[in-house]
């Protein structure tokens, strides 16, 4: 009777393509985030909010593999990330934050797309005739058509991490996770990025796991989100979790102001 | 004789163009310190235990492998949180110690000991034989492929190393197979031109290519190489002058050059 229940549960979490169960996660033996759990099942379009320093980079690198838990577990689409990376990472599209690219080397955006698919493949890594063709397509997708030539540190803020999308977005991944896509952009610029980002999901090119320090403008869906500061967090969809009450645990320098809500970015002390 | 010394130096300055994109792009030109350092404990470990002790580890073997070992190390260091200019100073310190014990033991029991370690940091480009020449020949053959072959990726890994990371890209390896080529390339040209010489030849040519911007930086970075060595032997002879000199001369105007006058 225990087997067949522990069976029950084992088919339930495999059900969630996203299962994160009590997590311990960080840098060396230094968690940043403790005791996180949730789980989601495809599609999904997933928000991971927070103020800066609360572990939603942290936790997506977890995601992809290239962080080994301290404690606690995760399952993406049935693979544990941190001991299966070259299957993990053939799954998954990521974008980096554009902060952490070294903008002087002199990079196209057909090689930045274009790696996205060759990174899959054996070396040689070359640019073929049907490639280009592809790459074209991926650019005309995220609104980039004839850019392939120009370099990358020529584009505005907004074209570039477009160019990051489509180069994750070549691989066909199963999940396509966007490190603060919105960061360092005009309402207006987000507002488009935004929209494409919902067009992905809608027409089910991939699920979405996004990390923000506030809601993406101009979605029309109801994502769902992840409220993340170290060792709090809430979980579900926006309507569920943005209320005041549980903004003001996970954001502590939250202010009321004539009916809005400011959210401070304050950091809670591990 | 001339032949010789030609050959050598249009090999060495094709060598240098090879190796030089993926140093300059990848900001590890103060890396090629730590390569630099090494290469000359090396050789020196491996004039003494040649000629002292009777072990078949030539200068140039053990100069590629104090080379490699000691850029990895570094690599690894920086890779697990020490800053880099602290894992630099550690390499060069331990490097120079090596190198001075070596010198001091390859004085005490070499005959003209201390003139083969001193052609080692100055070199020996004027005394050029076919060995030498073969030795520079070799190691473009077996760096020049290779560089060009996983050029996309060392440049993919140099603007992005988080994306290229999480796109399976195995960073550590290509670093790792980098320093390798790196080293062999290093040792090669600074068996003829001297150590002191060599880090301003295996930079030069890929940061002309990095300060124009050049997406395939090869055919500059060739250029630029050869004209350097090539035309650094050719003055040198009318000023009767060893031909390191010369290059080492030219080495610094296209510095001055690229820094000073050659705004893109």
């Amino acid at each position: 009777m225990r087997h067949s229940v522990r069976a029950m549960e084992l088919v339930t979490e495999m059900n969630n393509d996203v299962l994160v169960k009590d997590l311990e996660t960080g840098y060396g033996t230094k968690a940043v985030i403790k005791g996180l759990s949730f789980r989601v099942k495809s599609p999904f379009f997933l928000i991971i909010m927070g103020p800066n320093g609360a572990g939603k980079t942290t936790l997506l690198r977890t995601l992809i593999g290239s962080i080994k838990p301290i404690g606690g577990s995760v399952v993406l689409y049935g693979i544990v990330p941190w001991k299966d990376k070259a299957k993990i990472r053939s799954i998954v599209g990521y974008a980096p934050q554009v902060i952490n690219i070294r903008e002087e080397v002199p990079v196209t955006v057909e090689e930045v797309v274009g790696m996205g698919l060759l990174s899959k493949l054996p070396p040689p890594r070359l640019i073929s005739g049907s490639l280009k063709n592809l790459i074209k397509k991926y650019l005309n997708l995220v609104g980039l058509d004839g850019y392939e030539k120009t370099f990358f540190n020529h584009l505005s803020g907004g074209q570039q991490k477009r160019v990051l999308i489509a180069s994750a977005l070549i691989r066909r991944p199963k999940v396509l996770i966007l490190d603060e896509p919105g960061s360092m952009l005009d309402f207006k610029v987000r507002c488009e990025l935004s929209q494409l980002i919902e067009k992905i999901f809608q027409e089910g090119m991939a699920d979405v796991i996004v990390t923000a320090h506030d809601i993406p403008p101009c979605l029309s869906i109801e994502p769902y989100l992840l409220l993340l500061n170290r060792d709090r967090y809430a979980f579900g969809r926006i309507s569920e979790v943005l209320k005041k009450e549980i903004l003001s645990k996970i954001y502590p320098g939250i202010t009321e102001s004539e009916g809005l809500i400011i959210l401070g970015e304050d950091h809670v002390k591990p | 004789m001339n032949f010789i010394i030609y050959s050598t130096a249009l090999a060495s300055g094709l060598l240098a163009g090879a190796i030089s994109p993926s140093l300059a792009y990848s900001r590890s030109i103060l890396l090629g310190i730590t390569l630099m350092h090494s290469v000359l404990s090396g050789a020196l470990f491996g004039v003494f235990v040649t000629a002292v002790i009777g072990l078949p580890v030539t200068p140039a073997l053990s100069a590629v492998l104090f080379a490699i070992t000691f850029s990895i190390l570094t690599a690894e260091a920086v890779n697990r949180g020490i800053p880099e200019d602290a894992a630099i100073s550690l390499a060069v310190s331990v490097s120079v110690a090596i190198s001075i014990i070596f010198t001091f033991l390859v004085a005490l029991h070499v005959p003209l000991g201390v003139s083969a370690a001193m052609s080692y940091v100055f070199g020996i480009s004027s005394v050029l034989t076919i060995n030498d020449f073969l030795r520079v020949v070799i190691s473009l053959t077996l760096v020049m492929p290779l560089a060009h072959l996983f050029w996309y990726e060392y440049k993919f890994i140099s603007f992005d190393p988080e994306g290229a990371e999480a796109m399976g890209l195995s960073v550590r390896f290509y670093r790792y197979l980098y320093y390798a080529l790196a080293s062999v390339a290093a040792t090669a040209i600074a068996m003829t031109l001297g150590v002191l010489l060599t880090h301003i030849i295996i930079s030069l040519p890929g940061l002309f290519a990095l300060r124009k911007k050049y997406v395939y930086p090869y055919r500059l970075s060739y250029l630029a190489g050869v004209t350097i060595v090539m035309g650094g032997y050719l003055i040198s002879l009318p000023l009767s002058l060893p031909p390191s000199a010369g290059v080492g001369i030219l080495a610094s105007i296209s510095l001055l050059y690229l820094f000073v006058g050659g705004k893109k």
